[in-house]
């Protein structure tokens, strides 16, 4: 296992500003180009935007003109047994150079193997190999888009053979490729509920320094199993579990830039609203506490 | 290890089964456990299709397009991660499955739904300005060499499909379900940023086909048929220019 050197990278022009995003919407498009709120930002897929063009592409430039971006990757499929494929790869980095995005993530998880394209974020096992591909692939990545990405943390649903824990393989890809990460909290506590973990010592087995997004979204119980097996659908609304753990995680770490998500059962643009106000009046309340203490 | 492991588990989410996935799973009922990640897989390819294919969708139903997705998620997967244009191939597919037999239209309505989907996602290209064009000589344009917009497409049916098509992208029970036999030429683009459609004449069709090769103008009109004249010429001429199917004229790029 050969230890890399952290390269340098190329910061964002304009770092994302703590405050609360959304993930966007085609159905909600009218109403976020024409939503000023202050600190409001948007997320989205970049396979989403990976079309020669048409109405989505000129949609997301109208809405990029005026708020923060960050791009959310769901193929590069870092966790798999081969490298990231070069022509996806070069396909991000032209939405990247296009859109130039405050933040641009990805997740610990595989989606390709042999040519086929599992649309789903498939668990990596926690391996020293696996860490070392990993490794390699997100490397290459960073090399490739010219900036540091960050890494959100899965969801999980089946205990496999551990050689490591999630949180020391998270950490230690930090420490050897000079990534960030991305911690989804939804995705903590249904992977604790699953898996039976505390998840405030996980969350606190993280590098703090390293965490440049927090996601929140909401679970629903498996069908056929009920809730001894929590399912990250992000299609419900934040559970109270999750606003806890999260609040107790920004009091710990400070303010960070944090997203809503919602991508099935997508309900009115007013009602993701509140729960990104909510989010953002937590983040305000940290943030002006850190001002007091100075 | 590791490739011997994403093995295992791409074949159990293909087949279904997790026999060779034991070594890795830590837990007796893994199996139940496992499934989430099979039914996200392949429910997510539905949607992708159903999202594609919302005419075959409304005509069939929900309940008889989710197998028939899943039938053609197993013959292809999808091999890019975009998913926004999964499904090259289903209007084939159907022709095969052997439950859609009683819907012999059915291949061509998913004819209809690709090209819209493939113009709606098209490269965008600035129209031919009809002013440059006014500008020329009348004996410049035989030679002219139009380019065709590059979201053109063109859908051959074998019946009258067209209106049965539209009302079921629109989700409404069309108001005359009867088929008539007879050819129909649609031509499918996108044009000022919406997805247009209409009929042409088969004559109409070999002009387009034959700018497409590509032909010189004269000679594109020429092969549209003995019976076209001056009124057909500038008919189809105007209607390229009107609705923005011609997006260059080269070679010389004008004087």
């Amino acid at each position: 296992m050969a230890s890399r050197n952290r390269r340098p990278f190329v910061l964002p022009q304009a770092p994302l500003s703590p405050t609360a995003g959304l993930g966007l919407k085609p159905e909600h498009y009218r109403e976020a180009l024409e939503d000023r709120t202050d600190g409001l930002w948007f997320e989205v897929h970049p396979e989403n935007y990976m079309a020669d063009g048409g109405p989505r592409l000129a949609w997301l430039e109208a809405i990029r003109s005026d708020h923060d971006m960050s791009m959310h990757g769901v193929g590069l499929s870092l966790g798999g047994a081969e490298p990231p494929n070069e022509r996806h790869l070069a396909r991000l980095k032209a939405l990247v150079d296009r859109y130039q995005p405050a933040l641009v993530s990805e997740h610990l998880a595989w989606s390709v193997h042999s040519g086929v394209y599992f649309n789903d974020l498939l668990p990596t096992p926690m391996t020293q190999e696996a860490l070392d591909h990993f490794c390699r692939h997100v490397d290459r990545v960073q090399e490739v888009l010219g900036r540091k990405i960050l890494i959100e943390n899965p969801s999980r649903y089946i205990p496999m053979r551990e050689e490591i824990s999630e949180a020391d393989f998270l950490s230690e890809t930090v420490r050897r490729t000079g990534c960030g990460l991305l911690v989804d909290v939804n995705n903590v506590h249904v992977s604790a509920h699953n898996l039976a973990y505390d998840p405030i010592a996980y969350l606190e087995a993280l590098p703090a320094e390293a965490i440049g997004e927090i996601h929140l979204a909401g679970h629903e119980a498996d069908e056929a199993l009920g809730e001894a097996l929590l399912i990250d659908t992000h299609g419900a609304a934040v559970t109270v579990a999750v606003w806890t753990l999260y609040a107790k995680l920004i009091e710990r770490i400070g303010a960070r830039p944090t997203l809503i998500e919602r991508d099935t059962n997508i309900p009115a643009y007013n009602v993701i609203r509140e729960e990104r106000d909510e989010a953002a009046r937590l983040l305000a309340s940290v943030q002006s506490r850190a001002v007091q203490h100075v | 290890m590791s490739e011997t492991f994403h093995n295992a588990f791409a074949e159990a989410l293909q087949s279904g089964t997790t026999d060779g996935l034991n070594a890795w799973l830590d837990m007796p009922g893994a199996a139940e456990r496992f499934a989430v990640y099979r039914n996200n897989v392949v429910r997510s390819a539905i949607e992708a299709l159903r999202a594609a294919y919302p005419s075959v969708n409304h005509i069939v139903g929900e309940n008889f397009f989710s197998p028939l997705a899943k039938a053609f998620w197993e013959a292809s997967p999808p091999v890019d991660q975009t998913m926004t244009l999964y499904g090259d191939g289903f209007d084939s597919f159907i022709s095969t499955y052997a439950p859609a037999s009683r819907l012999p239209y059915l291949p061509d309505i998913a004819r209809l739904d690709r090209a819209w989907l493939e113009a709606h996602h098209g490269a965008d290209c600035e129209p031919l300005n009809a002013a440059r064009v006014a500008e020329l000589a009348p004996s410049d344009l035989p030679a002219l060499l139009l380019g065709l917009h590059p979201t053109l497409r063109r859908v051959e049916c074998e019946l009258s499909l067209f209106d049965f098509w539209l009302a079921s992208r629109a989700r409404r029970v069309p108001e005359e379900t009867r088929l008539v036999p007879g050819r129909q030429n649609i031509l499918i683009w996108r044009h000022r940023g919406q997805v247009c459609h209409e009929i042409v004449t088969a004559e109409h069709a070999v002009f387009l086909d034959a700018l497409a090769t590509p032909q010189p103008l004269g000679q594109a009109l020429d092969r549209a048929g003995p019976d076209t004249d001056e009124r057909f010429a500038g008919r189809v001429f105007g209607h390229g220019l009107s609705n923005g199917l011609f997006v260059s004229l080269d070679p010389k790029d004008l004087l």
